[in-house]
């Protein structure tokens, strides 16, 4: 395979707050290709954002800070970079889209004057080219009236419209790699459709990779081709969109899949993931999904679980797939439902 | 669900305006925001009817209008044959021993200068159900119920996470018995994993009290799996109202039927034909003239412009606000996608 | 940045039915006060003026005995004497002990700024809240009399009303309140028009609650964080008024010490003799009002 568009290496970002350390990311890795759409998924404090945001060199210091890791994109180590040189990158190679299409937008500029703005710094074009590319960019996103509406404030517009305008400005660099921080969470489901679909058109039309964060399996379902699944942290499994869904193999991630009601299909009752996340400051021994796991063992408090290779691409951190556990536990895991077919014998 | 066809809440008519004022001394009202335009349903006895629909669609609204937290415009909500919005302050005030609600937010309903003890206590001491030693006992017991430990009490909302939040909001509504619950998006704050535990909860506490739920919702998943009927609303009207099996597998309204294409699927070996509707839910400032679909509807007739269609049972209690029925005889895509179960 | 989840170390794991427990988030029983001490004692600037409130308050209660003679105790042999061990500060024009007085004249001023600014904070309570929660055309005519009563120019009114209420100290602290409730108002207002919107306030009138319950128990005490910080700046500013309102002789009369008439009665001899006893009249007085309002920002 070619080599990755973007790779990162064990990142870790942590926040030195004054109740003590929170590591926001511990240890995340994956690599991402040229016209690739990969899920970053998780629940609110997995990490998942904090992570974009050292992507994009934007994490507050202090308190936060990237401790260890690599970002490397085209073969460049972000981390590495001046802030200057890490400028011209920004909004340039790789752009973000943020949930709040509300706030991400300053409410006193032009829609127009917004995204031209972003096309003058990178891409050196004059106002008046710039203001053409803009509408141009509106016209794209399916604005309608695009040409009179880059005129308008960003209160004139609705969420679904001022999602689109944030893309719209995302796209104008002609980036490749965009990061959309659930974009559509803050949507009604019939716009989040819309904003979807235009994802989807977008890429094909551009090639522009994209890292889309979401919480949402649905839209992860919807959207990519490989998945993470992060958990307090980190990333617990990494597999392609087909295999998360028909045989996940971390506890965290089956649990997940079995806890959402199912539009078509009838459940009586719904199989919850017990207990609580953990504190990211005060994180259990051994693997972080060990005191809600029904699965855990006596390794899993003791050690933290190495990915181990669960097939052909497919990674899981979980001690099941390791000669550590025996037959018999591999077996009450199967009995449970959990990816009944590989857990023997791997 | 033990229901026996008894209703124990009926709403006829029920509309709320916001008045749109101008002017700064002598406000002129110029117009009004039609949250709510004119609905009507009932829910038995031991149901739970699903309220869905998008932001601003006035599910909310409803709910609190029936509770009284805002006062009706016009209607009647008659609950066990009274009329709730005729009561005297007094009357509302024993009535609300029997109607409770579960708020959205699991951080702004529960006072945070209050400890969780006093929280759940509250209700017994302004109904007067108990007091001293007996509320201690009573408080520790609803803890309990809603699985959280009776030492909690004597903690603070904020030591808690959202999903334990969410069960203290519930163990305070459950405190004075209450025949109806209107849980107002009760899961939508929380995580994936924790929706399921309060889901459940909220399905235990249903067989164990008997209770009757209106249960709102944005996230169709979820309405579909806890409710028994579900009314799907659209700019301050009720379109289409069924039961859950019924709305899913034969849906009339065309809105129902985008609805039910745009979620999306956790399975992507389940590529549907996606309905897209155009443009943006219209400002319920000035709605569309006749039925309020219109304006996004992929079967629009030139008659739709301008009558406001009626919402009339279709047959077997499927209730239905669209003359034209695009989908009549017809199984829709979705409900021939629900007969395959999915791949594993 | 992202919403950390809470809950310490879930122990062991629990398959089986929904109804599991939870471990709660932190430790104890944390309440807000509690809180709030925790994070006033990690605050140094905070620390140093609660000290020199503390030290001032000790001093002027335990005045009784600290101080070496009785405030009203004259001594017409030792008129304007310089600070020396017997008077220690000095004396004044009628031979009264200066640092007697200082002692005892913090006491009534401290007394006047408390007792105006708890007068001053449950009116303004009682008043914001009252608008805050009712709105309408309630809000607009108590909002509109506090405007009214903030354009009004505070001295020269001060100026009037205190003399005929003034004298006392509880006409001062009348008086002063009457011009300090206005700010909490509009605070209180605010805080409660916010609140209201919380679903908590939402949720108590479902159970049944009567306004007043509604008020009293949840939304009011929500605002007092803001209130108490408040009140203490009128504190502060209640001792500077009842200064300038002795000082101008229609504040607290003598033989009654106050900071402010001290000073009046030193203001002829700072400058014919100041070098001769500069500390031993306005100094005092003055330094620890300068105090006191310094320290007031804590």
């Amino acid at each position: 395979m070619a080599d990755p568009l973007l790779s990162v290496r064990n990142l870790k970002t942590y926040f030195y707050t004054d109740e003590g350390v929170v590591r926001a990311v511990d240890g995340l890795s994956y690599d991402l290709h040229r016209g690739e759409t990969l899920g970053i998924v998780g629940e609110s404090g997995s990490g998942k954002s904090v992570h974009a945001l050292s992507v994009m060199r934007l994490i507050p210091t202090p308190p936060g800070k990237i401790v260890d890791g690599q970002i490397l994109f085209e073969g460049r180590d972000l981390l590495k970079l001046s802030d200057e040189q890490m400028r011209r990158i920004r909004g340039n190679r790789i752009a973000m889209v943020f949930q709040e299409p509300m706030t991400s937008l300053n409410p006193v500029l032009t829609i127009g004057e917004q995204i031209a703005e972003a096309i003058i710094l990178h891409q050196h074009l004059d106002k008046r080219a710039a203001w053409t590319r803009a509408a141009e960019m509106l016209e794209r996103v399916k604005i309608p009236l695009a040409r009179q509406r880059v005129k308008d404030y960003p209160h004139q517009f609705s969420g679904g419209m001022r999602q689109r305008v944030m893309i719209a400005m995302a796209l104008s660099c002609n980036p490749s790699v965009l990061i959309a921080d659930e974009p559509t969470t803050a949507l009604d489901v019939t716009i989040q459709a819309q904003i979807i679909e235009l994802m989807r058109e977008l890429q094909r039309d551009f090639g522009t990779s994209i890292i889309m964060i979401t919480h949402n399996l649905g839209v992860v379902a919807e959207m990519c081709d490989n998945v993470v699944v992060m958990y307090a942290g980190r990333p617990i499994e990494t597999t392609t969109i087909k295999r998360i869904f028909q045989e996940p193999k971390h506890p965290y991630t089956w649990g997940l899949l079995h806890s959402v009601p199912k539009l078509y299909e009838r459940r009586e009752r719904l199989i919850p993931i017990e207990g609580q996340p953990p504190s990211l400051i005060d994180l259990p021994p051994g693997c972080s999904f060990a005191p809600r796991c029904p699965f855990a063992m006596e390794i899993c408090v003791q050690a933290d679980p190495p990915d181990f290779p669960v097939g052909p691409t497919h990674t899981a951190k979980c001690y099941l797939y390791s000669d550590k556990a025996t037959e018999k536990e591999k077996k009450a895991a199967a009995a449970a439902g959990l990816a009944a077919s590989s857990l023997s014998g791997s | 669900m033990a229901t026996n066809g008894e209703i124990l809440l009926e709403v006829r008519d029920l509309r709320k305006y916001y008045p749109v004022t101008k002017g700064f001394i002598f406000q002129r009202q110029v117009g009004a925001v039609k949250a709510v335009d004119d609905i009507s349903f009932f829910i038995r006895k031991g149901e739970t009817l699903g309220l869905v629909g998008e932001s601003g669609c006035g599910k909310t609204t409803t709910g609190r209008v029936i509770l009284r937290l805002q006062e009706p415009t016009a209607g009647q909500a008659l609950f066990e044959g009274r009329d709730i919005f005729k009561l005297g302050k007094e009357e509302l005030r024993r009535l609300r021993r029997d109607m409770q609600i579960i708020f959205q937010d699991p951080y702004s309903s529960l006072n945070p200068r209050m400890t969780v003890g006093d929280i759940i206590g509250e209700p017994l001491e302004i109904h007067r159900l108990a007091r001293g030693k007996e509320k201690v006992r009573r408080v520790q017991e609803l803890l309990e119920v809603v699985g959280l430990s009776p030492y909690h009490a004597n903690r603070y909302p904020h030591e808690f996470s959202g999903g334990q939040r969410q069960r203290i909001g519930i163990a305070r509504a459950l405190a004075v018995n209450p025949k109806l619950i209107i849980a107002d998006e009760p899961v939508s704050a929380l995580d994936v994993s924790i929706q399921a535990q309060v889901l459940n909860l909220l399905e235990e506490l249903q067989k164990e009290f008997g209770l009757t739920y209106l249960f709102i919702a944005h996230d169709l998943s979820v309405v579909k799996h806890i409710s028994d009927r579900i009314a799907v609303m659209y700019l301050g009207k009720i379109v289409e109202l069924a039961e859950t099996e019924e709305l899913f597998s034969n849906p009339q309204h065309p809105y129902t039927e985008a609805l039910l294409s745009a979620v999306p699927i956790p399975n992507p070996e389940l590529r549907r034909e996606r309905i897209i509707l155009p443009g943006d839910v219209p400002s319920p400032i000035n709605p569309p003239s006749g039925c309020r679909f219109h304006t996004r509807c992929l079967y629009a007739q030139p008659s739709c412009k301008v009558n406001e269609p009626p919402f009339a049972d279709i047959g077997g209690g499927h209730y239905l606000a669209c003359p034209v029925q695009p989908f009549k005889h017809q199984r829709s895509k979705a409900a021939v996608l629900s007969k395959q179960p999915a791949k594993r | 940045m992202a919403r950390l989840p809470a809950s310490g170390s879930p122990a062991v794991p629990r398959p089986g039915p929904g109804r599991a427990r939870l471990e709660p988030a932190q430790g104890s029983g944390q309440g807000f006060w509690a809180l709030a001490w925790y994070r006033f004692r990690h605050h140094k600037v905070a620390l140093a003026g609660a000290a020199v409130v503390l030290v001032l308050v000790l001093v002027t209660l335990l005045a009784g005995p600290i101080a070496p003679y009785r405030f009203e105790d004259i001594d017409l042999t030792a008129r304007l004497r310089s600070p020396s061990w017997r008077h220690l500060l000095g004396t004044d024009t009628i031979g009264h002990d200066v640092f007697t007085r200082l002692l005892y004249a913090g006491r009534v001023s401290l007394l006047v700024g408390f007792s105006a600014a708890v007068a001053a904070a449950s009116a303004g309570i009682l008043i914001g809240a009252t608008a805050g929660f009712y709105g309408g055309w309630l809000d607009n005519v108590l909002m509109r009399i506090t405007d009214v009563s903030l354009a009004l120019p505070d001295l020269p009114i001060l100026i009037v009303l205190s003399k005929y209420l003034g004298g006392s100290v509880a006409g001062i602290v009348f008086v002063i309140s009457l011009f300090a409730w206005r700010g909490v108002a509009r605070l209180v207002r605010g805080e409660v028009l916010k609140l209201r919107g919380q679903e908590f306030a939402d949720a108590a009138r479902a159970l049944g609650a009567t306004d007043l319950r509604i008020l009293a128990r949840h939304l009011v005490p929500n605002t007092l964080a803001p209130v108490i910080v408040a009140a203490t700046l009128i504190v502060g500013g209640a001792i500077l008024t009842e200064a300038a309102l002795s000082f101008l002789g229609i504040g607290i009369q003598p033989p009654v010490p106050s900071w402010g008439n001290m000073l009046q009665n030193a203001q002829d001899f700072i400058l014919s003799a100041p070098r001769r006893r500069p500390q031993g009249r306005s100094g005092p007085p003055a330094q620890a009002l300068g105090h006191r309002a310094g320290s007031r920002d804590a």
